[in-house]
């Protein structure tokens, strides 16, 4: 990807090296004021990002009021990760509409060994508690990086899949607020939909 | 914690549920399970069996109930849990058509121990018009009718149908544009393992465009082809392009009685006069809007038919001649019923029609069918 002109006329301290890829650094800022730095190229993987400093307003550092420091750190680790795996066949930025292209040649250039370093990298990333998966749903939704996203909520769906009505209530700490009937209504309209 | 994730977003997490996690996810909270339901595109539901002494409608009212909680299907099942079920199948379809769904559908799987009824089919076609997929599997009275509601069906369902059938087909009337081809009359004369002699009675094709003469040759030669005592091929292109087609058609058809060739235009006398030379029991014949014969056809049914033919119908056919026609009417020993329009009614025609007691005249009912 060709460097755009915001990036020549940035005020942060950069240094282009060599090709298409610039290792100019973007500042994150959570919503409690820490301040995390990113290369750009992470930085794009979310869409969210992206389209903030193609308008030219990442050059004071990027405020998400709604990510706290503890989950933007986990965000950027696996932006880092997951840009460098995608940039060693091309250089293209995970934007949703380059995301296939990107995978075939990932599935062609990397190792099976790479592959089992990312899959592997991203079970340890959401194997977190709860709440903080939820947060981290939360920040990949409002950052739009589809892939955090994905990973994130099939590890909800997978957590709960096997639990009983019960166990899924302690989890996410609900209240049953059914009342005796409607509770037999969906036990019935259970029987028919899922032959129990 | 319950409230930490979004409709949208637990949404997403359900979509990624395996079927079998539904029972559970569907009993934790009120919240949960309408975002279940909301999030739910394809279902399959398992009917108990009517109860003996219930109504066999009974599970009409539930199902509509429960369907009313699953706004976003797009595809349905709806089958029976036994075979030894006795629905209501028009009511239950009913239900299906009324359902917030039903616009949307576009597979529908439906097979509840009890046939569907073609009026049902009709009725329904309105709301479940986007389907693509249809799976049914009884419909009595057989017809295919409803059909041509459901555009967006996928055709080779017809052959399907056709292939899949338990009883023996009694009467095929097909009224599909252009859709109806070989490989459906094929399927139509392959045997079934069971006696099929006289099975197939009647086979109507109305602008059956891709039928050639091939197709109709192969269901004539079958033993269930050579059993049709009742043929219509109203404006089907295959007879006027095939000439010698009509011809073995009634050198096969052994039991034709009726024949109903309506707005086949550029038929002519010789073909008619080929055809008719084989025809023995001849007592009903159609030749509305086959503006290309003349008396030379009225001539050829008299001499092979003047016995037996009861019913004609010469509508639309302005190149016969008024004398053909009194003369035809005078002969035919047995015919009793002249179908013709009143312009052409002469008064010599109606004096004939008097002795003979016949009647002459248009048929009730004037216009499409």
């Amino acid at each position: 990807m060709a460097a755009t002109p915001a990036d020549a006329s940035s005020s942060s301290s950069e240094a282009v090296v060599g090709g298409e890829k610039s290792n100019k650094m973007i500042t994150l800022i959570s919503s409690d004021g820490e301040s995390f730095e990113a290369t750009e190229e992470a930085a794009k993987m979310s869409v969210t990002i992206k389209h903030m400093i193609e308008d030219g307003c990442a050059d004071d550092g990027i405020p998400l009021p709604n990510v706290p420091a503890k989950i933007l750190s986990m965000v950027i680790e696996y932006c880092n990760k997951h840009a460098a795996d995608a940039d060693d066949t091309n250089k293209h930025v995970a934007d949703p509409a380059d995301a296939d292209e990107d995978d075939d040649n990932n599935n062609n250039n990397a190792s099976a060994g790479e592959k089992e370093d990312l899959k592997s990298f991203d079970a340890s990333l959401v194997a977190v508690d709860q709440a903080t998966l939820f947060d981290i749903i939360l920040a990949a939704n409002f950052l739009s990086i589809k892939g955090l996203l994905d990973l994130a909520c099939q590890k909800v769906a997978d957590d709960i899949k096997d639990k009983s009505v019960e166990e899924v209530r302690e989890i996410f700490k609900i209240e049953n607020d059914f009342t005796k009937e409607e509770e037999e209504a969906v036990r019935k309209e259970n029987a028919w939909a899922f032959n129990e | 914690v319950d409230a930490a994730l979004c409709d949208d977003l637990l949404q997403e997490v359900f979509r990624l549920l395996p079927p079998a996690a539904g029972p559970a996810v569907s009993l934790v909270s009120r919240r949960w399970v309408a975002l279940l339901r909301a999030s739910t595109s394809r279902l399959t539901l398992r009917l108990p069996p009517a109860f003996t002494g219930a109504s066999a409608s009974a599970a009409a009212g539930p199902l509509a109930d429960l369907l009313s909680r699953y706004p976003y299907l797009s595809a349905l099942a709806v089958v029976s849990a036994s075979s030894a079920a006795a629905h209501d199948a028009d009511a239950l379809l009913l239900a299906v058509s009324a359902s917030p769904s039903a616009t949307r559908l576009t597979a529908l799987r439906f097979s509840v121990g009890s046939p569907v009824s073609p009026a049902a089919l009709r009725d329904v076609s309105v709301t479940l018009s986007g389907l693509t997929s249809l799976h049914l599997t009884a419909v009595s009275p057989l017809s295919f009718r409803w059909l041509a509601c459901l555009p967006c069906l996928n055709r080779e369902a017809l052959l399907q149908f056709i292939r899949r059938r338990g009883a023996a087909l009694h009467t095929l009337d097909l009224r599909l544009p252009l859709d109806l081809h070989n490989d459906h009359l094929l399927a139509i004369g392959a045997e079934q393992g069971h006696d099929t002699r006289g099975s197939l009675a009647v086979l109507r094709l109305q602008s059956c465009v891709l039928v050639t003469g091939d197709g109709l040759r192969s269901l004539a030669r079958t033993a269930i082809g050579a059993g049709i005592k009742d043929v219509a091929l109203v404006s089907c292109d295959v007879v006027e392009r095939e000439p010698g087609l009509l011809t073995f058609l009634s050198q096969s058809m052994r039991h034709l009685r009726r024949l109903d060739l309506s707005y086949n235009e550029t038929l002519k006398d010789k073909e008619i006069g080929a055809m008719l030379s084989s025809c023995r029991n001849l007592i009903d014949i159609r030749f509305r809007g086959c503006r290309g014969i003349t008396g030379e056809s009225l001539l050829s049914l008299l001499r092979h038919c003047g016995q037996t033919v009861e019913v004609v119908d010469i509508s639309r056919c302005p190149a016969i001649k008024v004398a053909s026609v009194e003369l035809f009417a005078q002969r035919a020993t047995r015919l009793n019923h002249l179908v013709i329009e009143v312009s052409s009614v002469s008064e010599e025609l109606k004096a004939i029609a008097r002795t003979k007691g016949m009647k002459v005249g248009p048929l009730p009912c004037e216009g499409s069918f």
